[in-house]
């Protein structure tokens, strides 16, 4: 029993070449989970513990996406060190940036309730109510965008809510696909209830993050190569 | 400085010693191999050294100072495994960076350190792997960029290529010579292939049952065993032993072998050669000494005739082993893998004399070659 418990410690693998392409897009994604299954576990109790406080919520997510960006480009990471680093540091510009954007998406939300409402009795109200909405999600995901790029460490330029508006509309299907998928991920554990007591506990937090922070780096790629015209894939961005 | 004095070094467990009060002096900057078959005690003295044993007896310096009771963090040594000794939980880059952090490194240092010794050894793209998907050759280099980051005076490395495959050990024992010239540090090598010792030591320690043989240079080693262990040890095939007894003859001394008379080179010792005179020694002749033709540039006088049947060709791609019976031994002949020859097949070689070894049968001990204290061994 303890020799096949060590063996299954020791036992070689196929190794690593290092000529091997690097993985792109969905591939990437799918072996950045399979690779950092424990560290997403402990990350997503990193970002839960640490947005219990509430108006903690924006730099725990944005500390969360700095890891993420770190297991996207597979660079190694000390969790709790890397995390409490990039959650001091972004603390008080990701508070400012998820204020701001709470704020703008919670007033485009309740113009769009609002209009909402009128439109029930005149149709002509519908009109306003989708812009509104489309305002509400444009905010969302451009926010969300902004606190991706702004825990990149790699990425020091200014002007960052400029150039995440700006591929927010070049690469308008990333992000939203992302919110989507994490909205499917509160949802199934809202449905399945009580089953999925524990989803938000092992999975829901820091799967979100990562799934936000693929999305806004495969943007920005997307975007960066609509802009220069060179082919450019969302791994190039992401190592 | 990272000089190595093992004094009277001996280590007992129980009554029972496993290592004999063993001298050796190891310079800065020496690639050391300690070689010698399974259980002759070379593990067992880098684990006194490395501070993982205790010394039961004699003293152990590193550079200047005494290092018996120092314990083994503290002596600025680092240890390559035969087993890697990986943490599995870990990815390599934690792997190599854990003694660092241990110590309490600044991370910047700890992140530079790891990643330059990864450049070295060309495991950059491994840094974020864990042990589980590494190769062997992979997690060598690990554990090498493990030892390297430390940065210490002294590497140890235990049978750090015996779970590779040959090939990846070629390639391996190539990069392990590089680094050593590479971090101008002390290397010392415990293995029981006598190939890696060969190709990588600046000395070679032959060990048996805990006792150190012969401390040379390679070729040295190869060429002047100082006893028949040594001998057939060092060298693929080994060497071949032939009873014989010395005759003196108008034209000097020779070996009687099988009613064939060898002449021993005049080049040899006749003082040391004289005490033996009609007694019976072992005759040492290399498989590379036996050739199908006389090779011209040997003098013909250092060079005899012998007749043998074949009882196996080996083909080897670059050379042919012929398994002789000569005179009622067995004998393994180094030819040209060209050399036309069919089993039981009775042929005339040629020996080249000039590179005999002769042995006391009793003592085992050469006759032309003797040990000093130490190792430094001389030509007699």
């Amino acid at each position: 029993m303890i020799a096949r418990l060590r063996d299954s410690w020791t036992r070689e693998g196929p190794g690593v070449p290092k000529d091997m392409p690097p993985k792109t897009g969905l591939a990437l994604l799918g072996a950045t989970i399979r690779r950092e299954a424990w560290d997403l576990f402990m990350l997503n109790l990193l970002v839960a513990i640490s947005s219990l406080a509430i108006i903690t919520i924006p730099a725990a997510h944005a500390a969360g996406a700095r890891v993420a960006q770190a297991m996207l480009r597979d660079q190694p990471i000390y969790l709790l060190r890397d995390y409490m680093q990039a959650f001091r540091a972004l603390f008080w510009r990701a508070s400012g940036l998820g204020g701001a954007a709470a704020l703008l998406v919670g007033l485009a939300g309740y113009g769009v309730y609002i209009y909402g409402q009128l439109a029930l009795h005149s149709v002509i109200y519908t009109g306003p109510a989708i812009i509104l909405l489309a305002a509400a999600l444009f905010f969302a995901a451009c926010a969300l965008q902004a606190v991706v790029m702004m825990s990149d460490a790699q990425d020091t330029r200014g002007g960052l809510l400029r150039r995440a508006a700006a591929i927010t509309l070049a690469s308008p299907l990333h992000m939203p696909a992302a919110m989507a998928t994490v909205a499917a991920l509160w949802l199934a554990h809202l449905m399945f209830y009580p089953v999925s007591v524990f989803l938000p506990a092992v999975a829901n937090f820091s799967l979100g993050v990562l799934l936000v922070t693929f999305a806004a780096l495969s943007a920005k790629a997307h975007a960066t190569s609509r802009a220069t015209g060179r082919p450019a894939s969302a791994t190039q961005e992401t190592r | 400085m990272a000089s190595i004095s093992l004094r009277k070094l001996r280590k007992s467990y129980g009554a029972a010693t496993v290592i004999h009060d063993i001298d050796l002096e190891i310079r800065d900057k020496e690639f050391v191999v300690f070689v010698g078959p399974s259980g002759c005690g070379k593990s067992t003295t880098l684990r006194m050294i490395a501070g993982l044993a205790e010394v039961s007896d004699g003293e152990l310096y590193i550079g200047e100072d005494l290092v018996n009771d120092v314990p083994s963090k503290d002596r600025d040594i680092a240890m390559v495994f035969q087993n890697y000794a990986l943490y599995p939980h870990m990815t390599v880059y934690k792997n190599m960076a854990f003694g660092l952090a241990l110590r309490k490194a600044k991370p910047d240092d700890v992140d530079r350190k790891v990643r330059d010794a990864a450049a070295i050894l060309d495991i950059e793209h491994l840094l974020n792997r864990k042990p589980k998907a590494l190769s062997g050759g992979q997690r060598q280099r690990v554990a090498l960029g493990r030892a390297m980051v430390r940065n210490p005076e002294v590497f140890l490395l235990d049978e750090p290529l015996s779970n590779l495959d040959a090939k990846l050990r070629g390639t391996m024992r190539a990069e392990i010579t590089k680094l050593h010239k590479r971090l101008d540090a002390t290397f010392i090598y415990v293995t029981h292939d006598q190939i890696e010792a060969m190709t990588m030591a600046d000395r070679i320690v032959v060990m048996k049952d805990g006792h150190i043989l012969q401390v040379d240079t390679p070729q040295r080693l190869y060429d002047q065993p100082v006893n028949m262990f040594v001998a057939g040890f060092i060298g693929a095939p080994q060497m071949n032993m032939l009873p014989a007894t010395i005759r003196r003859r108008e034209t000097g001394f020779v070996a009687e072998f099988d009613g064939t008379e060898l002449p021993l080179p005049a080049t040899l010792d006749a003082a040391r050669i004289t005490p033996y005179l009609d007694r019976e020694v072992v005759l040492g002749i290399r498989p590379e000494d036996f050739h199908e033709i006389a090779p011209p540039a040997v003098d013909p006088d250092h060079l005899a005739q012998l007749s043998g049947k074949v009882e196996l060709s080996e083909l080897m791609g670059a050379e042919m082993h012929l398994n002789m019976r000569l005179g009622g031994q067995d004998v393994i002949a180094r030819v040209s893998p060209r050399y036309a020859v069919a089993d039981d097949q009775q042929v005339d070689l040629v020996v080249d004399l000039s590179n005999l070894h002769l042995f006391d049968p009793e003592t085992q001990e050469s006759i032309l070659y003797a040990p000093t204290p130490s190792g430094t061994q001389a030509a007699a």
